[in-house]
């Protein structure tokens, strides 16, 4: 009895029928969000890190696949980035979704793995690899694409479903983008808690990492002063408001997985409180932010938000 | 009521439990598999002692003391310049030339790994100086010319000054022949 309801309620959580609007818009968004995050501002794609310095081999340390895959050179590289660039706006516009998103995938998958080869490891590359990857096996074109409206006037047009209807096909993969969102978040307040423990809130450790500058940040990994040094180095100075911080990231990243079943304002509020500790460590700390917030935008329920701009904008009743 | 065929939805959540027990293997036992990682940024205690590799640069003009070499110095990313060294000094067989470096070195009982991360580190630090001397081309009057180049472990303690030396041993030197 308990299985046959934990089936039913696993089915529900991740298959029930949902409206093709939500995925069509979050990826619309979530590719927008990627190219700004890459190529808007400078970045490590901006220009291609390893195209601008070549590293030697003498620093390449290969993981997994790439023990196996060739590193490009620096002029393929950009033809790379340059080809990144422009499948993710056609991935945005939702043209040959199918296959633009595929290409999506490998392109971040290849272009954000090669700088982590060479000495460390930026963890939260790996986040846009994995949501690319989730999008590539999804039906996120379905809506809110160039392909929906030559689908509507040209019925032969392929990789597309003729009249979407609410399916499970467009809620499992939110469900797992949002679900790896909370994995992300929830283990890095784990690790917190099992490598440092209640010492990481209540100890010097957030004001000493806010007071660093390239002068004396010994071992920090990111150097030193976060994007904005004097911000940082005033916050570091308030030694509680460091404790206040430590505290409430800590307990807002633990809480992430209450995301996933919360609703309404509590849910808004879970998510934002997400959103407001990327950013404030993107500002004091320097830790690139924004890929991991573009993913956040899953957790909106922007089928909502479509019907009621669309119950705003149809012509009143005589 | 799901519109999914029941195979479909079986395939789906058995990939999703094998991703879920995947990043919970990496959490448990620490080693991380790119892309599949346990998120453990900044969660270490740097209010404790911290320790890195630490390349110096040594001025031609002996009156003026070593210094740490920064990235606007070298044009490479700090996040290259700090822990790059770590690596080769720590495992150099993970570098994909070890072989052929070990092979080429007089037999030891460490079956050439000191030769072999010394050839690396060479390899690393005159990659650097080139780069350090294309700056100071551009910059001659801030960046003095360097007679080598120094590999230190450090260590660091936090203090009012944010963090102060508390030990330097020297690891690997080269010079410019």
């Amino acid at each position: 009895m308990n299985r046959a309801r934990i089936a039913a309620w696993w089915d529900d959580f991740m298959f029930a029928p949902l409206s093709p609007h939500r995925l069509g818009i979050a990826r619309m968004l979530y590719y927008l969000g990627l190219y700004w995050a890459w190529f808007g501002r400078p970045s490590v794609l901006n220009p291609n890190y390893l195209s601008v310095v070549r590293l030697p081999p003498e620093y390449l340390f290969p993981q997994s696949v790439f023990h196996y895959l060739p590193i490009a050179t620096g002029s393929d590289l950009d033809v790379l980035t340059l080809l990144l660039k422009i499948v993710l706006v056609l991935g945005a516009l939702g043209f040959l979704t199918r296959i633009t998103s595929v290409l999506v995938f490998a392109l971040v998958f290849y272009l954000m793995s090669v700088p982590n080869m060479y000495g460390r490891v930026i963890i939260i590359h790996a986040i846009p690899v994995m949501v690319t990857g989730i999008l590539a096996c999804s039906r996120a074109g379905d809506a809110f694409s160039i392909d929906r409206l030559i689908r509507d006037r040209w019925s032969r047009w392929p990789l597309v479903t003729g009249e979407p209807q609410p399916s499970g096909h467009y809620r499992w993969p939110v469900q797992v983008i949002c679900i790896y969102a909370t994995l992300a978040f929830s283990f890095a307040a784990l690790n917190k808690l099992g490598h440092t423990g209640l010492a990481w809130v209540f100890s010097d450790n957030l004001s000493l990492m806010f007071r660093a500058n390239l002068q004396n940040q010994a071992c920090l990994p990111l150097g030193g002063g976060g994007r904005i040094t004097e911000l940082a180095n005033w916050v570091g100075e308030q030694r509680w408001l460091c404790k206040l911080l430590a505290g409430g990231t800590v307990l807002v990243e633990l809480s992430s997985p209450a995301a996933l079943f919360l609703r309404g304002w509590l849910r808004a509020a879970l998510v934002a409180g997400l959103v407001a500790s990327t950013v404030s460590f993107y500002f004091l700390v320097g830790a690139d932010a924004w890929p991991i917030v573009c993913a956040l935008i899953f957790f909106i329920p922007w089928e909502r938000v479509w019907g009621l701009v669309a119950r705003t904008r149809a012509p009143a009743r005589p | 009521m799901s519109d999914l065929s029941p195979r479909r939805k079986r395939v789906i959540t058995i990939a999703l439990a094998a991703f879920l027990l995947a990043h919970a293997f990496v959490l448990v036992v620490g080693d991380q598999h790119w892309p599949v990682m346990s998120f453990p940024m900044l969660s270490f205690n740097f209010d404790d002692e911290l320790k890195c590799t630490v390349a110096f640069g040594v001025p031609e003009d002996p009156a003026k003391p070593e210094f740490r070499l920064m990235p606007n110095q070298v044009g490479v990313a700090g996040q290259t310049l700090s822990y790059v060294f770590a690596k080769i000094m720590k495992y150099p067989e993970r570098n994909p030339a070890f072989d052929q470096l070990a092979a080429a070195c007089p037999p030891g009982d460490d079956a050439g790994r000191g030769c072999a991360r010394a050839h690396l580190a060479d390899g690393g630090l005159e990659f650097l100086y080139k780069r350090y001397e294309a700056q100071r081309k551009k910059h001659p009057d801030k960046l003095p010319p360097l007679r080598a180049m120094r590999l230190y472990d450090m260590r660091f303690t936090p203090s009012p000054h944010v963090y102060d030396v508390a030990g330097k041993q020297l690891r690997h030197e080269w010079s410019p022949r």
